[in-house]
């Protein structure tokens, strides 16, 4: 403590604190700051930006974190929505397809001069070597073996085999599948068979020789041989070709229907039409 | 050159204490961070330059509080030299001794400062229950902060200079 009683340093110490208090009883009451004192407080204002730049940026961090669990849960709830309501939608635009569809169907209906039943198309094959198609309509509905099945735009194929509540369409497609067929234009008759190549394509076989056939001709159903009713479209000729030996000719004919989108079609429950069929709407652009 | 550096130091605290801890309250106080640099500076270099190093750095504060002059001068002198006579009676390895120190020096601190605004600006009766919100916890927010400063600082005041 001999620091303490120092006698200089504590002359010292004791001016300094007079000092002190003359300047706080001096300083009390005065109205305006010290030019001095002005700077030094305006000098204090550029670093105290930088820090309350940091410190808000480190305040927002900070609110970040914890806003984060809150977002979360935000996010969970409204993607839980979002797929409520994009599957709502799906559910909707399914509806009105399918009401368009069902629109078009009941139209057709209307005007056919067949007497048809509908039916939704539940299964197609279970594999590689056939082309079938399952409907949801069978005996109990009046579906019976050989039935011929179309759709608004054409021809899709016969029933092939039938339980009480299905049954089973074998489409033109199938490379068993034969349809005596006639070109609208030149009046010419000829079988339409399926190739069963991925392309969906038939061919109309054993056309006389000197046929006028051309590409873009209509092929409807001639209803000879008693399957398959007259006058449904069956497609257009995209391609003529000559068989080997040349004795008659061929052509490529793409259907009117397209298979793999199928989703409902019409079993024709008789078989006498008053006045042929003709392609609706669509078949220009098969 | 470490008195300049001191007294940057103390304003760069002073500026600290008015954004930074202004969004780290304890109990609505901010940190005396003048106060622990004045009282680790004494605990290392003594009463003479405690002394002066308190004296600016409370008159710094005393300009930038904006009121009356002199109060923190007052009491950041008289503590920086208190505390810098035993400057070669402590063990100054120790960080606790900082603890110590700044413990005494905050109620120390706080009570010339409350008495001074009690003489000079008619401090209401009610002064009593603001020193009292105010001091505990200041002391537990500086004794928490001292041994982080003390550490720095002594690190650079003991360092040896570097020979080439």
């Amino acid at each position: 403590m001999s620091q303490f009683f120092n006698p200089r340093r504590l002359v010292i110490l004791v001016i300094l604190v007079l000092l002190a208090l003359a300047v706080v009883g001096i300083t009390k009451n005065r109205a305006e700051l010290s030019s001095l004192e002005k700077i030094v407080i305006d000098s204090t204002a550029p670093i105290q930006r930088v820090w309350t730049g940091i410190t808000n940026s480190l305040a927002k961090g900070w609110q970040g974190i914890a806003e984060i669990r809150q977002l979360k849960q935000q996010r969970d709830e409204l993607a839980k929505m979002v797929r409520e309501l994009r599957n709502e939608n799906r559910q909707f635009t399914e509806t009105r397809l399918e009401n368009e569809r069902l629109k078009r169907m009941l139209g057709f209906q209307e005007k056919s001069p067949y007497q048809t039943l509908p039916a939704r198309v539940i299964g197609r094959s279970v594999n590689n070597w056939f082309s079938f198609l399952t409907i949801d309509q069978g005996v109990n509905a009046g579906v019976r073996k050989g039935m011929t099945v179309i759709t608004v735009n054409g021809l899709v194929g016969q029933i092939n085999a039938v339980s009480n509540n299905t049954a089973q369409v074998l489409m033109i497609l199938d490379q068993s599948s034969a349809v005596s067929g006639l070109i609208q234009e030149s009046r010419e008759n000829g079988i339409v068979e399926g190739t069963s190549k991925p392309d969906g394509t038939l061919i109309m076989q054993r056309l006389p020789r000197d046929a006028k056939v051309k590409k873009g001709d209509h092929v409807f159903s001639s209803g000879l041989g008693g399957i398959f009713p007259k006058g449904i479209f069956i497609g257009r000729v995209a391609k003529v070709e000559r068989e080997t030996y040349d004795i008659s000719k061929k052509a490529v004919v793409i259907p009117a229907e397209n298979f793999n989108t199928l989703e409902e079609v019409l079993v024709i429950t008789n078989n006498t039409p008053v006045k042929p069929l003709t392609p609706v709407e669509g078949d220009e652009n098969q | 050159m470490r008195f300049i550096i001191m007294f940057f130091l103390s304003f760069l605290g002073l500026t600290l204490q008015s954004t930074f801890f202004a969004h780290l309250r304890f109990f609505g106080v901010v940190p005396d961070l003048v106060l622990i640099l004045v009282v680790c500076f004494s605990l290392l270099k003594g009463a003479a330059e405690g002394a002066a190093v308190g004296f600016f750095s409370g008159l710094l504060e005393d300009i930038l509080t904006g009121r009356m002059l002199g109060i923190n001068a007052l009491s950041k002198m008289l503590i920086g030299y208190l505390v810098g006579l035993t400057e070669e009676k402590v063990f100054k390895e120790n960080p606790w001794v900082s603890v110590a120190a700044l413990f005494v020096a905050t109620i120390f601190d706080n009570l010339i400062v409350f008495l001074c605004y009690k003489f000079f600006s008619a401090l209401p009766n009610s002064g009593i229950v603001a020193f009292n919100r105010v001091l505990w916890p200041a002391l537990v927010y500086n004794v928490f902060l001292a041994p982080l400063v003390y550490l720095r600082l002594y690190s650079w005041l003991t360092s040896k200079p570097k020979h080439y």
